[in-house]
């Protein structure tokens, strides 16, 4: 192993940094991630639904954003502006389309289920993956679709690692919305989500319409979903988005899991190490031994060793109550 | 204000709960719902605040009037805006989450900051103990503190009526005569109280009018001081004969205890 290491070092990156450029790539995958376990969690803790169609949240989200981009060529069919900023307004405008589609499907499919046991509720979210995917697998085609970024393949030389414009994007893009969402749990409407999540008949008592909680959690979770779909289909990962997108979210299941499948605090840090801990198997340990893509089962790994000492994962409330 | 007329409900659609009660709370008073262990004083409190549905109960027959408005079916967030506030058995606080956050929570329907300001004050007079922990998590706070961040919790809402489902359940006497004087503090502020208690000493002791309940029916009702003095009251919930009854207060002492280990 440490011939390899030494070897990796000597042929491909002799002026920067293996671990760096690890450690780099490893935390832009665990972002996405990220993204997606705080999406799923928050649908979880608010409305008590395990969602088997996060992944179709992240790749719906990610074509409609190619649509308003590429296909309506929103907004640069009406205006002429800087590319990002152009792009900016594209995305948001697919945000807000991801937003509505979360709503409409929470209440068209989850809401009649409401009282129902967990794991019929989870049938249903399979059901709704394998819709959604149905179509938008129908609606891409055979071949990716682009997300029009305004950064392409460009990348930043830092001396000791090698980082992709993207990248840099997606970690201020994360950064920002985990900073979003921590303040909208402190607001008056994520407090009534965090009561409504604890005790739903106490939270109705005080007035919260748990309806509308449900809604705006599922808006949330989609755009979240959305983001790290837009990020898993840019370069350095797969270029434009395709129907396996969502499997990003089956990588990202480690993660939540992780991190306690109720905690958000949880979520962004399982994100990150399961990120991390992929990235480094990745890079070091590809001795012949280990076969190729053993970096893809790191993550189950981790999981399964967290697991073993904290039964609940690292965050997680012990208990899961329920009214 | 609040006036319930022959309620019928059904839970499942089978369970007949309660066949036909009548009661009515008045502005400025204390009005006390007593009954052993269910005879229905939850669920007249859930058919009045609109809770009934997530437990599969329906309203089959009579009418709930608050302010002479119909609101047998209204929503429970629409009932909370009307003033109309419920401080549920067991207290219910959202243990998660801290003092300020569960007072907050209290006051969402409230959109008016200074509104919510002054109600917050309110709080924090008249709960002394919590004005040192609001931002300490409410499940780690001692049962007593607990039922008065569940009050005040309701106040936030600024209620014209406060319905306390069992406030005294599973509090040490001390603890229980200090949220009666809280109860009869908040009734002088001008809020009126339906107050549920199975410690009917305690409710008779501060109420202006009592009902009592059993099996789903009013079986008697009446000014305060004279269901206080009446015999069977006495017998069934003041204990003060012990003899043939002491077998079925035991059960009930039970349960009591049983539910404040839980
Ligand atoms: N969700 C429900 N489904 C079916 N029956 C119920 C339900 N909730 C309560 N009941 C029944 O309705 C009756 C009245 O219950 P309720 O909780 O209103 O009584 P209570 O007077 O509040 O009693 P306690 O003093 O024990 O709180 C009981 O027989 C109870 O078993
Ligand atoms: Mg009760």
């Amino acid at each position: 192993m440490t011939a390899e290491v030494m070897s990796g070092v000597i042929l491909g990156q002799a002026e920067h940094s293996q671990l760096a450029g690890a450690v780099v790539s490893g935390l832009s995958l665990g972002t996405i991630y990220a993204l997606l376990a705080m999406g799923f969690v928050i649908i979880f803790k608010a409305t008590q639904v395990v969602n088997f169609a996060h992944g179709a949240l992240a790749t719906v989200g990610a074509f409609i954003t190619a649509g308003v981009a590429v296909e309506l060529n929103f907004p640069g069919r009406f205006l002429d502006v800087h590319p990002l900023f152009g792009w900016s307004i594209s995305v948001m405008t697919a945000l807000v389309l991801s937003a509505l589609m979360g709503i409409i499907l929470e209440r068209i499919f989850l809401r009649p289920m409401v009282g129902e046991d967990l794991f019929s509720v989870a049938i249903v979210t399979l059901g709704m993956n394998v819709i959604l995917m149905t179509i938008v697998t129908d609606y891409i085609g055979p071949d990716p679709r682009s997300m029009a970024d305004p950064w392409g393949d460009a990348v930043a030389d830092l001396g000791f690692v090698i980082i992709a414009h993207t990248e840099i994007a997606q970690f201020i893009v994360a950064v920002a919305l985990v900073l979003l969402v921590a303040a909208f749990f402190r607001s008056r409407t994520g407090i009534a989500m965090r009561a409504t999540a604890f005790d739903q008949e106490a939270a109705r008592a005080q007035g919260i319409k748990v309806g509308a909680i449900f809604a705006i959690a599922w808006a949330i979770g989609a755009v979240l979903a959305t983001v790290g779909g837009i990020f898993g289909s840019v370069y350095p990962r797969r270029v434009g988005v395709y129907s396996d997108t969502a499997l990003l979210v089956f990588r990202a299941f480690p993660a939540i899991i992780l991190g306690g499948l109720d905690s958000v605090v949880g979520a962004v840090i399982g994100g990150l190490s399961v990120g991390v801990a992929e990235a480094l198997a990745g890079s070091y340990l590809n001795h012949p031994w280990f076969g190729t893509g053993f970096s893809g089962i790191v993550p189950y790994l981790l999981m399964v060793g967290v697991l073993f000492i904290r039964p609940y994962g690292i965050f997680g409330t012990e208990e899961i109550r329920r009214v | 204000m609040l006036e319930v007329s022959n309620l019928e409900v059904v839970y499942n659609d089978v369970v007949l709960v309660l066949r036909g009660i009548s009661l009515e709370a008045r502005q400025g008073q204390i009005v006390a719902l007593l009954g052993a262990n269910g005879a229905g004083k939850t669920t007249t409190a859930r058919a009045i605040t609109g809770l009934l549905d997530v437990h599969e109960g329906d309203i089959t027959k009579g009418a709930i009037r608050f302010e002479g408005e119909d609101i047998t079916h209204t929503l429970p967030s629409d009932r909370v805006r009307k003033g109309i506030s419920q401080v549920m058995e067991g207290r219910r606080i959202f243990a998660e989450l801290t003092v300020d956050e569960n007072l907050a929570a209290g006051g969402y329907v409230n959109r008016d900051r200074s509104l919510m300001h002054t109600a917050h004050d309110r709080v924090m007079t008249l709960f002394p103990p919590l004005a040192g922990r609001r931002s300490q998590v409410a499940g780690y706070m001692s049962g007593g503190e607990q039922q008065m961040l569940a009050i005040g919790r309701a106040l936030m809402q600024t209620p014209k009526l406060m319905i306390l489902d069992e406030p005294s359940l599973g509090l040490a006497p001390l603890l229980v005569q200090r949220i009666a004087d809280i109860i009869v503090e908040i009734n002088r502020q001008g809020t009126a109280v339906l107050l549920i208690e199975q410690n009917a000493h305690m409710a008779l002791s501060i109420a202006n009018h009592g009902y009592v309940m059993e099996n789903g029916k009013m079986v008697m009702d009446g000014v305060a001081e004279k269901l206080q003095a009446d015999e069977d009251i006495q017998e069934f919930y003041l204990g003060l004969h012990a003899g043939q009854r002491k077998s079925f207060r035991e059960v009930k002492h039970y349960k009591r205890r049983k539910r404040w280990l839980s």
